[in-house]
């Protein structure tokens, strides 16, 4: 079950910028969505990310494009991504509640 | 509520003995082209070797109960590791490429495809890869 999500605003506002930025600049998609999602420990957190985009992607292309993306990325560092405990991608937007 | 004083069954050297079985299973998927089932099955080879470094770390003979998670993050952090990945960014992006994978379970609904071929060798990347591969780094 997860837990509480103890992460700095202005943090998931650069990651938020970051993907958005891998949206429109890899993918193609500026409608991507991104969603912050609590894991059992409060210092990390999971991404998912969803694009129809990704549809012609394979799991782990996905996978080495958006992570060598974000390492590339000047809005966030190395020590932003520590908290990362994963990237999940989708290709049908769905509601996180 | 959970219960501190409780364990798994399974031992110590069990989880040693698993972690290498699930690498040669992995393999033996491979040679015969099963690319999705071997996706599936490669997380599990690290999901098994922090258990054993935890019983190691705490001195045990079985796993408490309470670590019987697949929680990849998780297992790392009660192995006292996650600090040293936290400080190598290349082997902690395959860590958490292969949490990713691990969670999502994809390829357990994945009907075989030739075109799987290259996920099964990017997860073997992510795992044995000699610099930054994640059983090279666990010891395997």
């Amino acid at each position: 079950m997860a837990g509480t999500m103890i992460v700095s605003k202005m943090l998931l506002e650069r990651l938020r910028t970051a993907f958005r930025r891998y949206g429109n600049e890899v993918l193609g998609d500026p409608d991507i969505t991104i969603d912050f999602l609590p894991t059992e420990f409060e210092d990390y957190f999971e991404v998912l990310i969803t694009s129809p985009k990704f549809q012609s992607m394979r799991v782990t292309e996905r996978q080495n494009s958006v992570w060598k993306f974000l390492r590339a990325a000047p809005e966030v560092t190395d020590k932003d991504l520590r908290g990362v405990s994963r990237i999940a991608t989708g290709t049908e937007a769905v509601e996180v509640i | 509520m959970f219960d501190l004083t409780k364990f798994t069954p399974t031992r110590k050297t069990d989880f040693e003995q698993l972690a290498r079985d699930r690498k040669e299973d992995f393999e033996a998927l491979r040679e015969k082209g099963r690319w999705p089932a071997s996706a599936y099955l490669g997380p599990y080879i690290v999901e098994a070797r922090p258990k054993f470094k935890i019983c190691e770390a705490l001195g045990l003979e079985r796993l408490p109960a309470v670590l019987k998670t697949h929680d990849l993050v998780g297992l790392v952090i009660f192995a006292g590791l996650v600090g040293e990945l936290e400080a190598r960014p290349s082997l902690y992006d395959n860590f958490k490429k292969i949490a990713d994978i691990h969670k999502e379970v994809t390829s357990r609904y994945t009907v075989a495809n030739p075109s799987h071929q290259a996920d099964s060798n990017e997860l073997n990347d992510w795992l044995f890869n000699p610099n930054d591969g994640v059983m090279t780094w666990l010891g395997l």
